[in-house]
């Protein structure tokens, strides 16, 4: 779990590239990031290219409309 | 051996089983649990591993079952009845018929979902808390943890937490069929061996493998609590607990299952691994955005030209005549209808074609899940100059529009790298500014009018990690950088349905804000283009020139010498720019328009034609250096008034007013160096 993490500290990006670094199986980070996401040692984003209406509820911006309405 | 559970007295989990009145309502009922004296049984697992499909499978009863994270929300309960077939007791003077061997039935308990047991949840709390926290004597007598054979890694870290207790473990291992599907093949027997209990097959929806789980249960019953597993020297700290538990469960992994993991290819990761390559993931980036602009602009530049003469033709004649018949003509009423309204939304509107052609193409390569690999890239650039992973989202979010980008910085989660970044958004070339780039690449660039709206898109880039580096190794040199993950959707085809939708809630949505500022400020403009500022000129009889506008325009445009566009017209049209980009193209052509030729003066006909002489006149015959001089400003300096309030909202006052200081100093310096070195090869 530590070299998954350390692979994501050294630039990785995706489940493919800590694969790659660390010689684990996808399987294998997949559920190291899932421990290490649980644990906030790691953060986890759905990449989005922007949003139409701010209405799709899985981006940055979703969020944050939700909280102005909110507020 | 006597079972463990024939001398047990009647017990009762500290936290009682499901209400049958809410289950009534909602579900159904639920049924009692087995008698009194029959061991208890628990169902653990992690969400969406088929627990409850195999709780409905055992007991017959209905619970809610679905594909959803966390479906398992109470603790359900029932009975498990079975056919005892045969001995499973290790007693040597008995002949099977000790309670053990007679016993048909079980309690079931369908425990909440529960990765592991260091709860996060209400749900994973409750688990933990029968599970771990109860005496031992509350405990159930077994534990059936449901795996998921397509994703054992991720179902094996309960295993390896519950391995280290006195729990009775047996696992249950489903979705063998997909497993098998993506070439996995497990060797139950050797995982058996590995995690030290016992692994049982099945198919809880063929109802397969049922008999020989129950089986398996009353042979691990019969048997005494195991010895919690043997976890080395004691850790340290959580995390090097959690290494020795992976470590434990890779092992076991390695030895229970062939083809896992790293032989599995799919045609997405062999497409990502060109996508997300980190120098050739860049370049397949830039290639696709060239060609997203130059099919935007070629195929689209005959449209608006179509519309462009529409609207200053048909569309204009027509409002004057009304106007005339009306007894308008001649007024300011006209001036302000037709040379405002009608050339300044018509405009706007002759990039319509455009928009939309562009959007549509983003949509697809968004749709295809392309896009989220740009943000890999994306992703990158940022830690090259050291922001935070998640700068990406903003900054990403910019490039359509800077308003939601600043406010999306509130997923950063340090102040300072807030504010760094709502530094940054407004060097992302929003859509607004595209129209500009449009415009000038059209008129000076021709058929490679997409690759310079291209050009100003890598400037924009540019920008974002210059001013980035610069104000990282001045002002924020201990920002530090979290690592991030990206989820990335797996390829698709497009679907035209989704991406008309969208193209048309953006293209909406682009037309609504731009319409709406185009009104205002054409008004705003012909409002201080009718204001004289000489003697001898009434109200919306003045040549522009010696109007409020022009004056206030000809004072600011010497500042814009050094860069080669100190026409007054051009320094007017950054002026409204600062208030929004979207009207910078329709105030600079209602200046055109309401301006008369100087006396003498050649009639420079359409608008085209008027800012390529004010280019030529003003930059002393280095007409292209001074437009992309002007490209960068306009790129450069503050995008609009709405994001300035963001910045204010988000950071304050002082932040928003350094950005506005930041942006006009790298805008003119870049301009004027653009300029000056441009105009010795051009």
């Amino acid at each position: 779990m530590s070299a998954v993490l350390d692979a994501y500290r050294a630039g990785a990006v995706t489940h493919a590239e800590a694969s790659r670094v660390t010689g684990l199986s996808l399987d294998m980070v997949s559920a190291a990031v899932d421990h290490l996401v649980r644990l906030g040692l790691l953060e986890r984003n759905v990449a989005t290219f922007g949003c139409p209406s701010a209405g799709c509820g899985s981006c940055a911006l979703a969020c944050t409309a939700s909280d102005q309405r909110r507020e | 051996m006597s079972a463990p559970q024939s001398t047990r007295p009647v017990r009762t989990l500290p936290i009682a089983p499901a209400l049958p009145t809410v289950r009534a309502a909602c579900h159904g009922p639920v049924g009692e649990g087995a008698g009194a004296d029959a061991p208890i049984i628990a169902l653990a697992g992690a969400p969406n591993v088929g627990k409850s499909t195999l709780f409905n499978a055992l007991t017959g009863l209905r619970a809610t079952t679905g594909n959803w994270p966390g479906t398992t929300v109470d603790v359900g309960r029932g009975a498990w009845r079975f056919k005892p077939d045969g001995k499973v007791c290790a007693c040597t003077e008995c002949s099977g018929d000790c309670a053990v061997n007679r016993t048909s039935e079980f309690t079931l308990i369908d425990l909440p979902g529960a990765y592991s047991l260091d709860p996060l949840s209400r749900d994973e709390e409750l688990t933990r808390t029968l599970l771990v926290d109860a005496p031992v004597a509350e405990r159930p007598d077994a534990v059936v943890v449901v795996a998921d054979a397509a994703h054992l890694a991720r179902s094996l870290y309960l295993v390896a937490q519950l391995r280290e207790t006195t729990h009775r473990v047996v696992v249950a291992l489903t979705m063998n069929d997909v497993a098998r599907k993506a070439d996995i093949e497990v060797d139950s027997y050797a995982l058996a061996e590995a995690l030290g209990c016992p692994v049982v097959v099945l198919d809880p929806r063929r109802r397969q493998g049922l008999d020989n789980l129950a089986r398996v249960v009353r042979e691990a019953l019969a048997r005494p609590t195991p010895a919690p597993r043997l976890t080395g020297t004691p850790a340290l700290d959580d995390l090097s607990r959690d290494d020795e538990r992976f470590a434990w469960v890779e092992s076991a992994v390695s030895a229970g299952t062939t083809g896992s993991g790293a032989e599995r290819v799919s045609t997405s990761d062999r497409i990502d691994r060109v996508a997300t390559h980190p120098v050739a993931g860049p370049l397949l980036f830039l290639a696709v955005m060239w060609l997203v602009f130059q099919v935007t602009t070629t195929v689209a530049a005959p449209l608006q030209d179509w519309l462009d003469g529409f609207f200053s033709g048909p569309v204009s004649d027509a409002a004057s005549a009304v106007l005339g018949a009306i007894g308008l003509g001649g007024t300011w009423v006209e001036g302000l209808i037709v040379d405002g309204l009608v050339a300044g939304v018509g405009m706007l509107l002759t990039f319509v074609p455009l928009m939309a052609l562009m959007f549509v193409l983003l949509a697809l390569l968004e749709d295809s899940g392309y896009m989220a690999r740009a943000a890999v890239v994306t992703d990158r650039l940022m830690r090259t100059i050291g922001l935070p992973g998640k700068a990406f989202l903003p900054l990403v979010v910019g490039f359509g529009c800077n308003v939601p980008a600043i406010a999306a910085t509130r997923i950063l989660g340090d102040a300072r790298q807030r504010v760094l970044v709502s530094l940054l958004v407004p060097f992302t070339s929003c859509t607004a500014r595209l129209t500009v780039y449009v415009m000038l690449g059209t008129i000076f660039f021709e058929r490679a009018a997409g690759t310079a709206v291209f050009v100003m898109y890598l400037a924009s880039i540019f920008a974002v990690v210059g001013v980035g580096l610069v104000l990282r190794r001045t002002l924020w040199r201990t920002m530090g950088a979290e690592p991030l993950v990206i989820d990335l959707p797996p390829y698709q085809a497009p679907t035209a349905r989704l991406t008309a939708a969208v193209s048309w809630t953006r293209l909406q949505g682009f037309l609504r804000t731009a319409s709406g500022i185009i009104v205002v400020t054409v008004c705003a403009v012909w409002l201080l283009q009718a204001i004289p500022t000489k003697p001898g000129y009434g109200f919306g009889d003045v040549p522009v020139r010696d109007s409020a506008y022009g004056v206030a325009a000809q004072t600011i445009a010497p500042v814009f010498a050094p860069a080669g566009f100190a026409q007054w017209q051009t320094a007017s049209a950054l002026v409204v720019g600062f208030v929004a980009k979207e009207a910078v193209i329709s105030s600079w052509a209602q200046t055109y328009a309401v301006e008369e030729p100087e006396e003498g003066a050649e009639d420079l006909g359409d608008f085209g034609d008027q800012v390529a002489a004010a280019f030529e006149s003003s930059s002393g015959g280095h007409p292209l250096p001074a437009v992309w001089a002007f490209l960068w400003f306009l790129m450069a300096y503050t995008p609009c008034v709405a994001t300035l309030a963001a910045q204010r909202r988000e950071v304050g006052l002082k932040w928003a007013v350094f950005g506005v200081a930041i942006g006009l100093v790298v805008a003119w310096v870049g301009a004027v160096a653009i300029f000056q070195v441009g105009r010795l090869f051009w």
